[in-house]
């Protein structure tokens, strides 16, 4: 009994102790509440000093016992602020729902925000404990984040979705690699390679899909990658090269390409092993030549002639085609890094890991450094099989 | 409360102990019930010496007594001879009559004892003595399938009303010499026989004295259920979690006995006693030593993993939807907040219906005929899990919540043990209403802190998780062993043998 009331008192106390009013944590009903999953964040075109910040939600009508589930409503708000927080107060303060921002699944923001620097925008998001870390972030090329979220929702269509497929096929095609809110805190803190963001447009629906329901105006599009030089935005790697960033930063994953055959047909390899290692070459402490070695391993996932491609000599063009298309690309990211001016490929961190008493004295003028830096790519490709079929339908000896 | 009886005499037997047999004094104390009979009869031709022949209706084998008492007394020649009721008694104990168990009585209280325990007395009026036959003879219940702890492997055997069937079952799986059933009659009207059964050498003399002592000071009316035993063998008898482990499995009765554990059985009640136990064994079934290891130690590990589930489910639930929304993923969130549209309730409001409508349902379940009940159980989930979502009382995800719960909680072999869980559930709802999550653990910190104050006989409650350094940690409690590395009998409850298995 004594136990029991030294715990009420300790209770009643805890109730009491009028330290905080929250001391218990805030209780709001789970109909009550509007989960958020996208933010876009652009300059005020009207006011530069202030902040739009766009909200799409997604809000649950009524369900039916027999469906079990309820038909999804897409909600686009926008609310100026002088801060990020600011405007993130105002839509609580002018919503009839509770908003939830620990849902936010993908963070997108505008050209010309980035252009004013990431970091006047992105303190919000790393402070404010309700955001999640694992928050993607994104770049709108060429609209608003705005534009954006108001043109690609509607109620049978919206952007998280598609979004989360984007992450899929990140994976499985290499366009672009997702970056989540903790690796852009790293990239902002690292004084030797640049912030990368992958950046998104906006497309007309033009493909001939046909799907029921209401369709957005647009939809989202991959488009290469931003590049931040001191958190500010100062160009991008176009979609056509950036299969090749991924190869030099070694985080690639699998990827389509169609290549010739030796008669000029078409064959689509699917490249499912990369790996690119980085030599240095120093003369003294002096950084003389970087090279980079990428070997590939694809195998072939459809061919339109009816030759037999397996034979060698149909392999080693097959080859040296998939060899020279991907070290195009590799050369045309690191020439593109070289003329913004920065270090785009994480070649520095990579020198800060491997020579790292050398990269002590490379670091302070590493910019121009790597402008000038003698930089090549070799790529080694190998077709491994070309799944269950050895020879082609209708194949016949010299046709 | 129970002080009360200790003061308490027994009316009209002032003097009871002391008073001589006569058949005045039988009538007298016996009241007169109809169910006792009282018959003269003559024990020689002559009919000179009459005797009178006393017992309870019901309770005797009358072939057997008619036979082996009556017939001779009346038509053997020996007994022609005797000129006197001490010549009868005399006869009789130098074993004229063939009987494996009579004794001869001079108090009255030893005699309605005898009688009373369905024995017959020969009533000697002018020697003031008696003697009486063991010939119980009443209808019992066979030994039959166990009806709560089936197993697809193992004896089908289970204890029945009858002390010495049940005693007989223990005996015949441990043909030892070594094992004990020390007798004692409890209750000072109903004089219920509880014996104590326990394997000499092994079992922990410490914790057999301390039984002694503690059964030995009930002094209650009668034992008619275990609880009344229970409650004076425990130590916090306000615990809502079982701390003695009963079985209707002989089986697994007597593997306690090996492991050094001490039973008891209770004359009229089909399931046995075993002391002392630790939460392990109320979450262990007789199945898990009939199964491979690997088997039995996924089943076991399961059961904590639904113990734990049938705990905290509801309480979780009503902490994520109140509090920590963001726990969810949001699709997730989506489909519950479609759900939950139209409902006029709070979560925990709908957790607590919920609960208190599986609580009802569950014991109309128990307490109507087996042929109701499950007309019961038919109209409460159409009622609860149909109609109750369609009329937006209830949301479809707390109903799928509690009946997880519900039905992890059945995992849990010990009946008992399921009980406290309940309890424990509710409470933590009550917790999570409070402070969400933190309440939660607040509440499971209570619990624990709970658990670990517990001792039976000197073995902790939550041995061997607490008190012995991490030994025995995974002996035989969350995954069994492979037999052969069960060399060891249980550590917790110090035997005073160790040694399971040789080398």
């Amino acid at each position: 009994m004594r136990r029991v009331s030294l715990l009420a008192c300790i209770l009643v106390s805890a109730l009491l102790c009028g330290c905080k009013k929250d001391f218990f944590p805030e209780r709001h009903e789970i109909q009550e509440i509007e989960i958020i999953n996208v933010i876009g964040v652009d300059v005020c075109r009207d006011d530069p000093s202030m902040v739009e910040v766009t909200f799409l939600s997604s809000r649950q009508r009524e369900s039916s016992v027999e469906s079990g589930g309820g038909t999804r409503i897409a909600q686009v708000s926008t609310m100026k602020g002088l801060t990020v927080y600011d405007a993130k107060l105002k839509l609580r303060k002018h919503s009839d729902h509770v908003p939830e921002f620990s849902h936010v699944q993908y963070t997108i923001f505008g050209e010309d925000a980035l252009k004013e620097g990431l970091v006047k925008f992105i303190d919000c998001f790393v402070r404010d404990a309700e955001f999640r870390f694992t928050t993607e972030v994104y770049v709108a090329r060429g609209c608003t984040a705005k534009e954006m979220l108001q043109k690609t929702s509607t109620g049978d269509r919206f952007l998280a979705d598609r979004l989360e497929n984007l992450d899929y096929d990140s994976h499985l095609l290499s366009r672009i690699t997702p970056v989540s809110l903790t690796e852009i805190v790293g990239m902002l803190d690292s004084d030797t390679s640049a912030a990368i963001v992958p950046a998104l447009r906006l497309r007309n629906m033009e493909h001939e899909l046909v799907y029921t329901g209401e369709l957005p105006e647009s939809e989202v599009a991959t488009y290469g990658y931003a590049v931040l030089k001191d958190t500010r935005l100062v160009g991008f790697f176009d979609e056509n090269i950036s299969r090749g960033y991924s190869l030099l930063t070694n985080e690639f994953g699998h990827s389509l390409i169609v290549v010739e055959d030796d008669k000029g047909m078409k064959v689509t390899l699917s490249i499912n092993d990369a790996k690119t290692d980085t030599e240095a070459s120093f003369d003294g402490d002096t950084l003389n030549h970087i090279t980079y070695r990428a070997d590939l391993s694809c195998v072939i996932l459809e061919q339109q002639s009816r030759e037999n491609i397996l034979k060698p000599e149909s392999l080693k063009h097959i080859e040296q085609s998939l060899t020279e298309t991907i070290k195009n690309e590799m050369i045309a990211v690191i020439n593109r890094s070289k003329a913004l001016g920065v270090d785009a490929i994480g070649l520095g961190r990579k020198m800060r890991l491997t020579h790292p008493l050398r990269w002590n004295k490379l670091k302070n003028d590493w910019s121009e450094t790597f402008t000038d830096l003698d930089i090549s790519v070799e790529v080694c490709s190998r077709v491994l099989n070309s799944m269950i079929i050895d020879e082609p339908q209708g194949h016949r000896e010299g046709n | 409360m129970f002080n009360k009886f200790e003061q308490k005499t027994i009316p009209g037997c002032a003097g009871y102990e002391e008073q001589a047999v006569t058949c005045e004094g039988l009538k007298k104390e016996l009241g007169g019930s109809d169910d006792i009979v009282f018959n003269r009869i003559a024990v020689n031709n002559a009919g000179k010496l009459r005797i009178t022949v006393v017992f309870v209706d019901g309770t005797v084998d009358t072939d057997l007594a008619d036979n082996v008492v009556l017939k001779p007394l009346a038509i053997s020649d020996v007994f022609h001879e005797a000129r006197s009721e001490q010549d009868v008694i005399d006869l009789i104990m130098s074993g004229r009559i063939y009987h494996y168990k009579h004794r001869k009585r001079k108090k009255l209280c030893d005699c309605i004892d005898d009688i009373l325990s369905g024995c017959i007395a020969l009533i000697f009026d002018e020697t003031q003595q008696a003697v009486t036959f063991e010939m119980k003879g009443y209808e019992k219940r066979a030994v039959t399938e166990p009806t709560n702890e089936n197993v697809l492997k193992g004896s089908k055997e289970s204890f029945v009303e009858s002390f010495s069937v049940n005693t007989a079952l223990v005996r015949r799986r441990l043909q030892t010499k070594d094992l004990r059933v020390v007798r004692m009659d409890i209750g000072e009207r109903a004089k219920t026989a509880i014996g104590i059964i326990y394997l000499d050498g092994v079992a922990n003399r410490n914790t057999l004295s301390e039984i002694r002592q503690r059964l030995g000071g009930i002094k209650m009316d009668g034992i008619i259920s275990s609880g009344q035993i229970e409650a004076f063998l425990i130590d916090k008898p306000k615990s809502f979690f079982p701390q003695i482990l009963f079985t209707e499995r002989a089986d697994k009765f007597c593997a306690s006995i090996l492991e050094g554990r001490i039973g008891i059985i209770i004359e009229g009640i089909p399931q046995a006693y075993i002391t002392p136990v630790d939460i392990n064994s109320f979450l262990q079934a007789p199945e898990d030593y009939a199964l491979t290891f690997t088997a039995s130690s996924v089943f076991r590990l399961l059961r904590y993993i639904c113990a734990f589930v049938a705990l905290v489910t509801p309480a979780v639930y009503v902490s994520i939807l109140t509090f920590h929304q963001e726990m969810l993923p949001s699709k997730l969130v989506n489909s519950i907040v479609a759900s939950k549209q139209g409902v006029p309730f709070p979560s925990f409001i709908e957790v607590m219906l919920m609960l208190l409508a599986f609580e009802v349902l569950l014991e109309a379940g128990l307490r109507l005929p087996r042929a109701i009940g499950q007309t019961v159980s038919i109209v409460g989930a159409v009622v609860v899990g149909q109609a109750a979502i369609s009329a937006k009382i209830l949301s479809p995800s707390v109903v799928i919540t509690i009946a997880a719960a519900g039905i992890s909680g059945f995992v849990v072999p010990s009946q008992d043990l399921s009980n406290a869980i309940r309890f424990c559930r509710v409470f933590l709802v009550l917790c999570s209403i409070v402070a969400g999550l933190y309440g939660v653990v607040a509440g499971l910190i209570a619990i624990l802190y709970h658990l670990c104050s517990i001792e039976l006989f000197g073995t902790p409650y939550m041995s061997p998780f607490v008190a012995s350094e991490g030994k025995e940690m995974f002996n035989d409690t969350m995954i069994r062993r492979y037999w052969r590395k069960l060399k060891k009998r249980p550590g917790n409850i110090d035997p005073a043998d160790n040694v399971r298995q040789g080398s």
